[in-house]
């Protein structure tokens, strides 16, 4: 028990701190800048309430960046505008984000197959059509700026190391908050309705309003992420939030796998190494070479997942930390087959 | 008045009647066995009991409440339980979680108190504990309670699903075929627990194939045939009726 229950804190831990060593080298290596470490962060934030989406409510998201714009722009309008104190728009972006999720979700759960993706995909294109087209409030294509710092208590957080701290913090408290659910009543119900609609429904779990939490939940990590994002840009603008975030996010749950909440970190550093690579290497070979060649390796790496490592990275680290948990002993009873080695890692 | 009544209910399947005008009743702490043959209209009537089918036709009527259409999972919420014919456990969930997850209906705990670790979190993990690990040694499963329900046999993974419906502590349990892929003993071993559940007062409905197991432990048999009740009865009158004689063998002849 002991190795896989704390097994995951570790693997947390063991990435905090390779992420903390690399920070005052990151400019100096190879597909890395400082920049990347934060937003590697910020992403797996987002992405881990997609995993939560798509692996308990079933449900394919193209829109999870509009959730992630919803706490970029709520946090640029209300601490660069009017002045709120940065918790309290982030709270705010919060709550915006939930309530839209939850009358979304409402839609479109009588929704089924191929159109659930598609009323995600035009609700991500509705939002960022708004953002570029309403100039009074957003500033259009230009974008909003001048978002301050942010600020906690006597704590400024206006670096790279400083925001990276901040990013990991608060990734923390999204594992903990997502393991602590998982291993409860309604993450139980969760989990019931990813595996059996129709087993779910009959112990009297409501499963429509079921998913359409989950959704608000999801939109709730996004938007975390995004309020975050925009102090740490100080500047946002509509590209940042339109089809490609999407895919983006749905690429880093995918590779990083949605069994598991811990594959959003760890899809998300494979994703920010393949799009600073790509960035990087693509006009060595191919002279004048603009454009998003990250989508081709994104691509690329989906493919070699879904092929290789179907339940994605986190099913592969689930399955060495059951072979080191095997190999120090420490598990109790025989086991009964390879299922058990997800189950901890929840 | 019974606990369960069904009213004149009929099913269509595009132009297929597959219950037509049916009425029945289940009472509590009787074992009531819904039999007939393949297509009758057995597992399409435990649907529409249990609110996973809405009836073209007829009312459903449960401790004399009118459940008809409503949803599946605010039939289970009053205390209709089930277990389906091609097993619905869930994925990679041990014994106990699917207990567990029986309970939800019993439990309050919301997604914030279970963030947050509340207390009422803390109070009913412990009952939800300490009421699956009693009925999980009553079914025989304390020994495996911490596997995935998907590691064990084939019998023992029925027996989960009646566990799951049981943790919900339901007054009318609904079983479809809970004996097929059985081995004679373990059928048995359901029999009598389906005996011993009845005595405290639950109402059974069970579809079985198992004529032998029908006869021997159930109190009131309702058959079947092409959507429509053809007889009911004490078992040992209905074995008898010559139209269920006729049913049964038209189905082997074919």
């Amino acid at each position: 028990m002991g190795l896989r229950r704390w097994a995951p804190l570790a693997l947390w831990a063991g990435a905090f701190g390779v992420g903390v060593l690399l920070m005052p080298i990151a400019d100096a290596l190879p597909f890395l800048t400082r920049a990347n470490l934060v937003v590697f962060a910020l992403h797996g934030i987002a992405a881990m309430g997609l995993t939560l989406v798509m692996g308990f409510a079933g449900q394919v998201s193209l829109g999870h960046a509009a959730f992630y714009g919803v706490g970029a722009y709520t946090t640029a309008l209300l601490t660069a505008k009017v002045d709120w104190h940065p918790l309290l728009a982030m709270a705010a972006g919060a709550v915006i984000a939930a309530v839209l999720a939850a009358l979304l979700g409402r839609i479109v759960f009588r929704l089924r197959g191929h159109f659930l993706a598609m009323a995600t995909l035009a609700f991500g294109l509705v939002f960022y059509v708004v953002m570029r087209s309403w100039d009074s409030l957003t500033g259009g294509n230009q974008g909003t700026g001048g978002i301050p710092d942010f600020t906690l208590g006597p704590l400024r957080f206006d670096s790279d190391t400083s925001m990276y701290l901040l990013a990991w913090a608060v990734l923390l408290l999204g594992l903990i908050a997502a393991r602590n659910l998982l291993s409860s009543r309604p993450g139980r119900a969760l989990v019931a309705m990813g595996s059996s609609e129709v087993a779910a429904a009959s112990v009297g779990i409501d499963v429509a309003r079921t998913k359409m939490a989950v959704f608000a939940l999801g939109a709730v990590y996004a938007s975390v992420a995004g309020s975050l994002y925009a102090h740490y840009v100080t500047y946002v603008s509509p590209e940042s939030f339109g089809l490609l975030p999407s895919l983006r996010f749905l690429v880093i749950s995918t590779v990083g796998g949605i069994d598991s909440v811990w594959g959003a970190p760890l899809g998300s550093a494979v994703v920010v190494l393949l799009t600073e690579g790509t960035r990087e290497l693509v006009p060595r070979f191919v002279s004048g070479a603009t454009g998003s060649y990250e989508i081709v390796a994104y691509g690329l790496a989906l493919v070699l997942v879904l092929l290789f490592l179907p339940r994605g990275l986190a099913g592969g680290a689930a399955l060495l930390v059951r072979r080191a948990a095997e190999w120090a002993g420490t598990r109790r009873q025989p086991a009964p087959t390879a299922a058990l080695e997800e189950v901890e890692l929840r | 008045m019974s606990l369960l009544q069904v009213e004149d209910v009929t099913v269509e399947f595009g132009g297929l009647r597959a219950l037509d005008g049916v009425s029945m009743g289940v009472d509590a702490g009787r074992v009531t066995a819904l039999i007939g043959p393949n297509g009758a209209g057995k597992t399409t009537l435990l649907n529409v009991v249990s609110g996973v089918l809405r009836p073209g036709r007829g009312r459903v009527r449960f401790r004399g409440r009118d459940v008809t259409g409503w949803p599946q999972h605010r039939v289970a919420g009053l205390g209709v339980a089930r277990t389906f014919q091609n097993l619905q456990l869930f994925g990679q969930m041990t014994v106990r979680e699917h207990l567990l997850v029986g309970r939800y209906r019993l439990t309050r705990t919301s997604f914030l108190e279970a963030v947050l670790r509340l207390p009422r979190h803390f109070r009913e993990e412990k009952e939800g504990r300490e009421a699956s690990d009693a009925l999980l040694s009553r079914l025989g499963l304390a020994d495996v309670a911490d596997w995935p329900a998907s590691a064990l046999p084939y019998g023992r993974q029925r027996l989960v699903e009646v566990g799951r419906a049981l943790a919900s502590e339901p007054s009318l349990l609904l079983l479809d075929e809970p004996t097929a892929g059985l081995s004679g003993a373990e059928a048995e071993e359901v029999g009598r627990l389906l005996r011993r559940l009845a005595a405290e007062g639950l109402a059974v409905l069970l579809v079985e194939h198992h004529m032998d197991l029908v006869m021997s432990y159930s109190d009131w048999v309702v058959v079947l045939d092409h959507g429509v009740v053809i007889a009911q009865g004490p078992p040992e009158q209905v074995q008898s009726d010559p139209q269920v004689i006729e049913a049964y063998l038209g189905e082997e002849a074919a």
